[in-house]
């Protein structure tokens, strides 16, 4: 059985009546892959995460998405993320006000209740936290301002590994987690990624550019366009793609 | 619109350019205020009862209210005895047919004032100017208290759109003007909105129908010219569905010793997806350098968005008179409507100004954009004071307010008064202000390009204004641009 | 009107006599009752009931740190000159509780190792402090009552002074009227902390005038209004010297009916050149309609100076509880730790620790556990 699994899916932007974005999408990842999905701008790339993660906005019309053969589509945000979904947002926002420390605590406490796990000790949390900081060259410091606040792209990108290595999801959705960012930031960053990934749990990178894909070698490739997935095939279609563009397959 | 360059701009003069008087017969009443006065105004306009009966109502009411206390505001208190309260030309008597007949000693005071009227002339019958290029603003001229010339009736009336004195608007559309007069700024509604309802002598009516879109600009020249005459005009704009119209109102006056009292009531409807632009350039005398003389300017105006998505937009540049208290107001009763206020207020030598809007959200996902510039300069004092309130049933509404004040010298003032009365809880208001003063640095990077002093302020004032000026039609952005440089002689030594 | 009339006449205490403060004191207040700014004052608040506090008597606040060296605590002095600290103008009704209560006076002349505590027991007898060149001290106030009070306080700060004013209001009095006047000279340093809970009708009134060059006034503000609950503040802060700063940051949390005024008027005068005034004031409304009424003001009476202000009206952001909630923190959680983090942005100072929780405790009544 998929980890993820997605069968013809429909969304619209809006309500009912809204525009159809997502026109029939399938979709299968096993424990253990790394799944590319990439397209020109419009094919319904950001709809695709925001749809995944349960975003208000947005309306599935037909089709089915699990998550370890749980049902998705009746869950909350919050209660999707209890079940292993993880979002790593293309534009993280800030706020002030909200610690790092106490957004990081509060997500992890709520995660260990639900699955009834014990949660950690406070000096134990700040350890594993601030590791991970150094590991993603991050300034410890940053833990005690609000999320996010007087942070650069990169940075910002970089705080969201920290919370998947943190969280440790069943199924990690990246939506253009390279976009913005430089050479060296990329690498930290493919980094964490690599680090995150075993036989258990699942990646999806949605991504525009090949070049993150030197880094995170994916099983799978997709082509998005125009709300459905295309083409499918592996690492080297992404190569193709990159020499070809996007309208030699549309 | 392009911006008017440095060679286009004015030079600086120190007479007024509007500073003279026109010799013309005039009939005028011995000042005072009683009903007799008011009868005698609606008998020679030959109203109907049902208007003389609103006249006295309203004059009943005013003679309860008391003038109104601003603590920002210092002038001589007004005597309204003594005061005039109807001014006509003789010549008018019998109304003009065309231009004409137009008395030829008034053309030329429009001449001199250099309205547009002679380009309207030219389709109006008169031999066209090759060289000029034919106006598409259709005139309706005041010149104190009598509408004198409405020209371009004929291409207005093929479209529908009414466009005439109120004086003409009462007998030939009383049951438009029955309907909506008062019903935006009632009798009651303010001291001085009481005393135009009494005794207001003439101004613009306006007409669009159903789902017309106005061919033209429509426009209105004021001109205050007797000594001690009050203005007391009145307008009544009202856009049927999903019609549309642009009106601009710009106003002079001649250099007087005595101040002059201008208490007009502006009253705009927009039915449902109609959408009212109302523009002012207004170049009321400001009074000497030492503040005497000036007119004193005490105008209501307000909007009603009746119906949803309703629009009205109100777009001001102010640089005269010697006192301004004027809020151009917009109520957004319908659903989705949109109100506007863009505004530049600009004070010299000892002018006072306390001007600026209401935007009162009533019904649901109302928005409202308001964009005030302030400039002070010389011993000048400008305030702006706005009101935004939402309703307990405005749900969603949204509110966007920028105020910036420029100031220039180190003795006038400049005055930020917002009041926000907020009673719903999915408004969102977001209201920013900020003071800044023409810059060292920036003078000096000017000058050093060879530019003089006051040609770089009036660049620098005019940067400033730009998104204000952005919004008025063509034919009113160059003459703001002038109008800001003429007020500004003399603010930097 | 009537509503703003004072309640009864009074006389002129000894210690006013022959001072400066004396000369047509009567005449003054009278005159200053009747001005119409002081009827923009009262504009969204009943008067009457603040200005019947008045009646009440009035106890000497508890001290606590005044036994250090360096503070003189008198009750009663026999002669004060505040001519250049009491604006009668300005602040009629406090020179009414001045002259019709005994008073506490407060001189510090050395730097403080702990703070000066106010303990009120309800309604205060006025008081006065006075902090000398080069002093710094720490003050905080205390409510240990709740029945309905007021408390006056005028502070005078030396040149170079510096002084840290932090109060937590949390009291259940029905009827509150806070009213702090400063005076800051030449570079000395105020700096506020004020954190409040609403009540049925409570009115802070805090005036600051900054006379001396390089004189700095920081302030900051986090304020609970629950259900229909009522809080009015107005703070005035007047440059009257070239090279002044002040700094002011208000937030307000407003709910399920509840009332909250803000007026911050920032007067910049004549002269008082390169003075540099910012004032924030967010306010997030929650809940079923509550009235929030603001209103920033600038009055600026010379060129050379950097003003801004800024108000919004908002709710709680959409794109912060997404982000919470997609990290699995249910929506109940996610909208008090974004209302928390709200106030926290204003909360600081000696009584932060305590006021943080104390602040949010009434969301936990509004279903945010």
């Amino acid at each position: 059985m998929s980890l993820l699994d997605v069968k013809d899916l429909h969304a619209n932007v809006g309500e009912e009546d809204g525009k159809e974005i997502l026109k029939g999408l399938n979709l299968q990842i096993q424990a253990g892959e790394v799944h590319a999905i990439m397209g020109p701008n419009g094919s319904g790339k950001s709809t695709l995460a925001n749809v995944l993660s349960g975003r208000p906005g947005y309306t599935v019309t037909r089709g089915t998405l699990t998550l370890d053969q749980e049902n998705l589509c009746p869950l909350e945000p919050h209660e999707r993320a209890q079940a292993g979904l993880f979002l790593a947002f293309q534009y993280p926002v800030e706020i002030p006000g909200v610690s790092n420390m106490e957004f990081l605590k509060a997500s992890t406490d709520s995660l260990a209740k639900a699955h009834e796990t014990e949660q950690p000790d406070a000096a134990s949390f700040i350890r594993e936290v601030r590791t991970l900081a150094e590991t993603l060259d991050l300034d410890p410091q940053f833990l005690k301002r609000g999320v996010n606040e007087g942070f650069s792209g990169g940075e910002k990108k970089r705080n969201e590994i920290l919370q998947l290595l943190l969280i440790n999801p069943k199924m990690a959705i990246l939506d253009e987690t390279d976009s913005g960012l430089d050479i060296d930031a990329l690498k930290v960053v493919a980094e964490g990624v690599n680090r995150y990934r075993n036989a258990q749990n699942g990646v999806l990178l949605i991504t525009h550019y090949q070049r993150l894909l030197d880094y995170i070698i994916p099983d799978v490739v997709h082509v998005l366009a125009d709300g459905q997935i295309i083409q499918s095939g592996d690492k080297n279609l992404a190569l193709e793609l990159e020499a070809k563009g996007y309208t030699w397959l549309t | 619109m392009s911006q008017p360059s440095i060679d286009d701009l004015v030079e600086a003069r120190r007479e007024y350019s509007a500073g003279f008087v026109t010799d013309v017969e005039a009939e005028t009443l011995p000042p005072g205020l009683n009903e007799d006065v008011i009868r005698y105004i609606s008998a020679r306009k030959d109203e109907p009862r049902w208007l003389t009966d609103w006249r006295l109502q309203a004059y009943h009411q005013w003679q309860e209210m008391t003038e109104p206390d601003w603590p920002h505001l210092h002038y001589a208190k007004v005597d309204f005895q003594d005061i005039s309260y109807y001014s006509a030309p003789k010549s008018q008597a019998d109304g003009p047919r065309s231009l004409d007949e137009v008395d030829p000693e008034l053309l030329r005071t429009y001449e001199k004032l250099g309205i547009p009227l002679h380009e309207q002339a030219a389709l109006a019958g008169v031999v066209p100017d090759p060289e000029k290029p034919s106006s598409n603003v259709a005139v309706d001229v005041v010149f104190d208290s009598v509408s004198i010339a409405t020209t371009f009736k004929q291409k207005l009336a093929d479209a529908g759109v009414i466009f005439c004195p109120i004086s003409e608007a009462v007998k030939s559309h009383p049951e438009l003007v029955k309907k909506y007069l008062g019903s935006v700024v009632p009798q009651k509604d303010n001291f001085y909105a009481g005393l135009n309802s009494a005794v207001f002598s003439d101004g613009s009516f306006v007409y669009i129908p159903k789902g017309v879109r106005c061919p033209m600009e429509l426009s209105t020249y004021f001109r205050i010219n007797e000594r001690n005459t009050g203005q007391f005009e009145r307008t009544l704009i009202i856009a049927d569905a999903g019609s549309h119209v642009s009106y601009l109102e710009g106003c002079t006056a001649p250099m007087r010793d005595e101040n002059q009292l201008h208490a007009a009531v502006v009253e705009l409807v927009a039915l449902e997806d109609a959408e009212i632009k109302y523009s002012t350039v207004q170049n009321w005398y400001p009074g000497d350098e030492n503040g005497r003389g000036g007119i004193y300017n005490f105008v209501t105006k307000r909007g009603v968005c009746a119906g949803a998505r309703a629009k009205i937009s109100w777009t001001q540049v102010e640089t005269g008179s010697a006192i301004t208290w004027k809020y151009p107001s917009v109520v957004l009763r319908g659903d989705d409507s949109v109100g506007e206020f863009y505004s530049v207020a600009l004070t010299n030598n000892r002018q006072q100004a306390d001007t600026g809007t209401k935007m009162i959200h009533m019904g649901k996902n109302t928005r409202s954009t308001i964009v005030a510039k302030g400039i002070s300069a010389g011993r000048s004092d400008s305030s702006y004071r706005g009101l935004v309130r939402v309703s307990p049933t405005a749900t969603h509404a949204r509110n966007h307010t920028q105020c910036d004040s420029l100031l220039i010298g180190d003795l006038c003032g400049a005055h930020t008064f917002p009041y926000i009365e907020n009673k719903n809880n999915t408004a969102i208001i977001e209201h920013e202000a900020s003071t800044s003063k023409v810059s060292d640095d920036q003078l000096f990077a000017c000058q050093q390009r060879g530019i003089d002093t006051e040609k770089a302020v009036s660049m620098i004032v005019n940067g400033f204004c730009k998104e204000v000026f952005r919004e008025l039609p063509m034919e009113f952005a160059v003459e703001a641009g002038k109008l800001l440089e003429v007020s500004l002689e003399g603010a930097v030594g | 009107m009537a509503d703003l009339e004072p309640i009864e006449k009074f006389d002129l205490p000894d210690w006013l006599n022959n001072t400066a403060l004396a000369k047509d004191a009567v005449g003054r207040y009278e005159f200053a009752l009747k001005r119409p700014a002081r009827r923009e004052l009262w504009k969204y608040t009943p008067a009457r009931q603040i200005i019947d506090l008045r009646r009440l008597p009035a106890t000497q606040p508890l001290l606590s740190g005044h036994e250090q060296a360096g503070i003189t605590v008198t009750a009663s002095p026999a002669c004060l000159d505040l001519a250049d600290l009491v604006s009668i103008q300005r602040a009629p009704e406090a020179f009414a509780q001045l002259c019709s209560q005994p008073l506490l006076h407060i001189a510090v002349t050395a730097d403080l190792t702990q703070p000066v505590t106010l303990h009120h027991q309800g309604n205060s007898s006025p008081v006065i402090i006075d902090v000398a060149s080069g002093v710094r001290m720490t003050l905080t106030e205390e409510y240990d009552n709740d029945c309905d009070q007021q408390q006056t306080m005028w502070l005078r700060l030396g040149t170079k002074s510096e002084v840290t004013h932090a109060r937590n209001t949390f009291s259940g009095a029905a009827l509150h009227w806070q009213f702090v006047s400063v005076q800051v000279q030449a570079n000395g340093r105020y700096r506020m902390h004020n954190h409040a809970l609403a009540s049925k009708l409570r009115r802070q009134d805090t005036q600051i005038q900054l006379i001396g060059s390089g004189a700095h006034a920081d302030l900051n503000s986090a304020v609970m209004v629950a259900e229909r609950l009522n809080l009015d503040q107005q703070i005035t802060i007047e440059h009257a010297s070239a090279h002044t700063h002040s700094r002011q940051r208000v937030h307000n949390i407003v709910a399920d009916r509840g009332k909250s005024t803000f007026n911050g008027r920032i007067h910049i005068h004549e002269g008082a050149i390169k003075s540099d005034a910012q004032l924030s004031n967010k306010n997030l409304g929650l809940g079923a309609n509550a009235t929030i009424n603001t209103k920033p003001e600038l009055e600026i009476y010379t060129d050379d100076v950097s003003c801004s202000h800024g108000a919004t009206i908002g709710q709680l952001d959409n794109n912060q509880l997404f982000y919470l909630c997609s990290r699995g923190v249910a929506p109940g959680i996610a909208r008090r730790l974004l209302c928390e983090g709200f106030l926290q942005q204003c909360v600081d100072g000696p009584l932060a620790e305590i006021a943080g929780p104390a602040l949010v405790a009434p969301l936990h009544d509004m279903g945010m556990a």
